[in-house]
């Protein structure tokens, strides 16, 4: 496995993540990273698939036993597995190779295989290393990654169902600390308006709004917003903040501000 | 009261009726009803205007493609399918309690999830008994996890 910079690596894991599935519409050739409680080894390969046709030489690690980690894209906040899988590639770090690994269920970017193994919840977990080529857990390969095509269309037709119904569609708000500055989150249909209000705020205040897309969906505009305020007394004043989804699907998101001065 | 037939099959058609000119003036709206026959012969109906039945409606027809199973709750009076879920086919590799009150634990071999059979569950004994004849003939099942993958809400033999 030829070593690469950790930019190239951090390239990959672009190019791997940038195929995460619209939870709601699930293209094609998306990737269900968003539906972390099962079909990683669907995920590996197909992320190997698309690494291989870079140029790059990833390896797999398998963790198995009894593993829990904690991800705000299930809606009771924890995945229990017996075993994992993600693509690995040997990263030049300090003039000496390291393993990373490229897990966009669990990480932002490319992480030190440490790294990786630490959030699973079980220090004493296996890590087996094997070639691209093994398909299972158990074994078996998929060189026409036929049996990944299925298995993805399986794991992205859970993400859709669980995403259009009661929870709707990842992150679950429920798993995570609101930020500082955030006022709400809310949850909003395809196509659809709403407006939500908030009041108290000092009207000496310099008050910015800013609305943000949690649900990832790449390839298009997903919300626009626009502010009004009701001065209500001499002193406060209420913002009225509309909300507009451009997408046909259902997105999460959070009502962000900032005070610029007071 | 009839209760919700619920059904773990595959599907064997899915057609759409459009309304006609006269039952659109009627209704003022496009109405395309979506009809799913299970293999069995049961019928389902979905209403193709509801963005999550037309979701389901997309998924049934690629569980029709892959001839995969599908988990359906359908109204017995109305014939409206209320709940989609996606079974497991697969075989029980091991099956334990937990330390949480009696639960069990189910590792599939077609699943790198842990599966939870809750205690609470009205057919806790029933599925249990299931899950462990299928453990130890290495017969595979059909088990439904809820939407939000925290328990067992269905196993059933394959046939």
């Amino acid at each position: 496995m030829a070593a690469v910079s950790l930019t190239r690596a951090q390239q990959l894991f672009a190019l791997c993540n940038s195929r995460i599935c619209c939870p709601c519409s699930t293209p094609g050739s998306c990737i269900p990273f968003l539906y972390p409680d099962d079909g990683c080894w669907a995920r590996a390969h197909e992320m190997c698939r698309l690494m291989i046709a870079e140029g790059a030489t990833p390896a797999k690690v398998w963790i198995s036993g009894g593993l829990r980690v904690n991800s705000s894209n299930k809606p009771d906040c924890v995945v229990v597995w017996y075993w994992h899988v993600a693509p690995t590639l040997q990263v030049t770090v300090g003039g000496s190779p390291q393993m990373y690994v490229i897990d966009p269920s669990l990480f932002n970017e490319p992480v030190p295989l440490a790294t990786w193994m630490g959030v699973q919840g079980n220090p004493s977990a296996t890590l087996v290393h094997t070639t691209v080529d093994q398909y299972g857990f158990g074994g078996g390969t998929d060189p026409t990654y036929s049996q990944t095509h299925i298995d993805l269309t399986t794991y992205r037709n859970r993400l859709r169902l669980r995403s259009v119904g009661a929870d709707g569609p990842p992150p679950y708000t429920n798993c995570v600390v609101k930020p500082g500055g955030t006022q709400w989150f809310g949850l909003i249909e395809g196509n659809q308006t709403l407006r939500w209000f908030t009041w108290g705020w000092p009207a000496r205040a310099h008050v910015l709004w800013n609305i943000m897309a949690l649900t990832p969906c790449p390839g298009a505009p997903q919300l626009k917003w626009s502010v009004a305020v009701e001065r209500y007394n001499a002193t406060d004043c209420t913002y009225w903040i509309t909300v507009n989804n451009l997408s046909a699907d259902r997105v999460r998101l959070a009502g962000r501000y900032n005070i610029l001065s007071w | 009261m009839k209760r919700d037939e619920v059904l773990v099959e595959g599907v064997r058609s899915i057609s759409t009726k459009v309304e006609g000119k006269a039952a659109r003036a009627r209704s003022g709206s496009r109405a395309a009803q979506v009809a799913v026959t299970f293999s069995g012969g049961v019928v389902g109906l979905l209403d193709a205007r509801d963005a999550r039945e037309k979701t389901w409606a997309e998924v049934l027809g690629s569980l029709r493609a892959t001839r995969q199973p599908a988990y359906v709750e359908v109204d017995s009076k109305t014939r409206r399918i209320k709940n989609l879920l996606l079974p497991y086919r697969s075989v029980v590799l091991d099956l334990r309690e937990t330390s949480r009150a009696g639960d069990l634990q189910v590792e599939l071999e077609q699943s790198h999830a842990a599966h939870f059979l809750l205690r609470q569950s009205e057919k806790f004994e029933e599925f249990r008994a299931l899950l462990e004849n299928a453990r130890r003939s290495r017969q595979a099942v059909l088990l439904t996890d809820s939407l939000d993958g925290s328990s067992i809400i269905d196993v059933r033999p394959t046939t």
